[in-house]
């Protein structure tokens, strides 16, 4: 199954992102590390290793990623031209750490009066802030997710910062399920019948679908994940149905997929996550 | 305004709609009208034990419309950690295969050929060969004078799939028939 051409242009952006942020990671990764204070007791609480609250992010790391962010949308046009335009030039007024505060916070009220303050469309200061977020976490995450006690965490939400995971996998080797958090990008363990977001374990309130011209199921490599407790949804890419040669990037998967999240909502079904920047509603024709 | 990660979930949806879709609805619109085209099939999962034998391992069953779509080892198990051998692997041809058994079917001494049967033919010919068998070779002392009250021309053989109370049921049957030659196959 594969996009449809006319959103290439979004697919191009996320690529280009993708790329960024690779190459932003390969420069910090050597001496970006993570006071050991703000590493929490993980054995007894069963805590996020990271304590979002104390974590101090400085302010190079948001400012450069910004600036590579920057160039980004500028060679694509998913952005109309005169909103970048706009955007650079207030961008010396947007405060990076607080974008970030708001969106790790999920404070939505005060994401959209902070984008009116600045007269940019809240869509494209989430979609940074969005990024942002999510280029500096993984930076950090990256430096302590080998201290992740996978064995026992098994857990909803990302061992290392506690967000939701974005979209999951089941492994190739043993079809382990295995979640990613939608913001620092860490990989953990879960239940395979068990629901990340409201810990139902009721096999008969959990179902996942998959497109019918995948059946038989061989094929399916993607599915979704659902709830009917919760009404939630997570797509899951299975590993083992893909040709072995092919290493699937999940962070990229989740927005070449975005079919399967139109048919999820359509069902009823919402993704928890910051999803395409919103919850989605609207999208439902 | 703070939300706690559960509560999020209810209101997720309402706090934003409209106000921050913007260009990507735009974008959407051709994901829209591709998943417009798509047909999609509901499945569900559920776990059992192999039946094939004592070592126990789990399996995850993938039921759509009353139908096995696939079978596979459990990776949250701790005995199989998701590997099943090649019986375990197969299991889905107990339920999906043509050339599973629905009728009965008898094929009598010497016959070449296989004449289908109904239960109330099977159950009272069964019981009346176990009977002539029994009796016929009845042992009630063996060559020292000491009582046995046994046969030893029928033999009694369980299987791994039979869960605990089948078990239970066939040896007390079994031993009450008199056999001794009773066995298991808890191996592969």
């Amino acid at each position: 199954m594969t996009a449809p051409a006319e959103s290439k242009l979004y697919l191009g952006l996320c690529q280009q992102i993708a790329e960024v942020r690779s190459a932003f990671k390969t420069r910090h990764l050597k001496d970006t590390k993570t006071p050991d204070e703000q590493i929490q007791e993980q054995a007894e609480g069963k805590k996020p290793l990271l304590d979002m609250q104390k974590l101090k992010i400085g302010k190079k790391l948001p400012d450069e990623f910004f600036n590579d962010l920057l160039s980004v949308l500028k060679s694509n046009e998913f952005f109309s031209r005169m909103e970048i335009d706009r955007l650079l030039a207030n961008k010396e007024k947007i405060n990076l750490l607080k974008l970030i505060r708001l969106v790790l916070d999920r404070d939505f009220p005060r994401l959209i009066s902070f984008s009116s303050q600045l007269e940019i469309e809240t869509d494209l200061v989430l979609f940074i802030g969005l990024n942002l977020s999510q280029a500096v976490l993984e930076l950090y995450a990256d430096t302590i997710k080998d201290k992740v006690d996978q064995e026992n965490w098994l857990k909803g939400n990302c061992p290392v910062c506690g967000s939701y995971p974005g979209i999951e996998k089941l492994r190739r080797d043993d079809g382990k399920r295995i979640l990613r958090c939608s913001f620092c990008g860490t990989e953990w363990y879960f239940k395979r019948i068990m629901c990340p977001f409201c810990d139902n374990e009721d096999h008969n309130s959990l179902r996942y679908f998959f497109i019918e011209e995948d059946s038989p199921t061989e094929k399916a490599a993607f599915r979704v994940d659902v709830c009917d407790k919760c009404k939630s949804y997570i797509k899951t890419v299975d590993e083992r149905k893909l040709p072995e040669s092919e290493k699937p990037d999940l962070y990229l998967e989740n927005f070449n997929t975005i079919y399967l999240d139109v048919l999820a909502q359509k069902d009823g079904y919402q993704s928890p996550t910051y999803w395409m920047v919103a919850p989605s509603e609207d999208l439902l024709v | 305004m703070k939300i706690s990660r559960r509560g999020f979930l209810k209101i997720s949806g309402g706090v934003t709609t409209g106000a921050v879709l913007g260009t990507f609805g735009v974008h959407l619109k051709s994901s829209q009208a591709h998943a417009q085209t798509l047909k999609t099939k509901y499945a569900k999962e559920t776990t059992t034990i192999c039946p094939y034998c004592g070592v126990g391992c789990s399996e995850i069953v993938s039921v759509s419309n009353d139908r096995v779509i696939n079978i596979e080892g459990d990776p949250d198990h701790p005995i199989n950690q998701g590997s099943l051998c090649s019986k375990g692997e197969a299991l889905i041809q107990v339920a999906n295969n043509e050339r599973r058994m629905t009728k009965i079917l008898y094929r009598a001494p010497y016959s070449e050929k296989w004449e289908e049967k109904s239960w109330d033919w099977a159950i009272p010919e069964i019981a009346k060969r176990i009977k002539k068998t029994r009796d016929e070779s009845w042992m009630a002392k063996d060559g020292k004078g000491r009582v046995v009250n046994r046969t030893e021309a029928l033999a009694g053989l369980g299987g791994a799939a039979l869960d605990n109370e089948e078990c239970y049921l066939w040896s007390k049957l079994a031993r009450a028939l008199g056999i001794v030659y009773l066995e298991h196959q808890a191996r592969i």
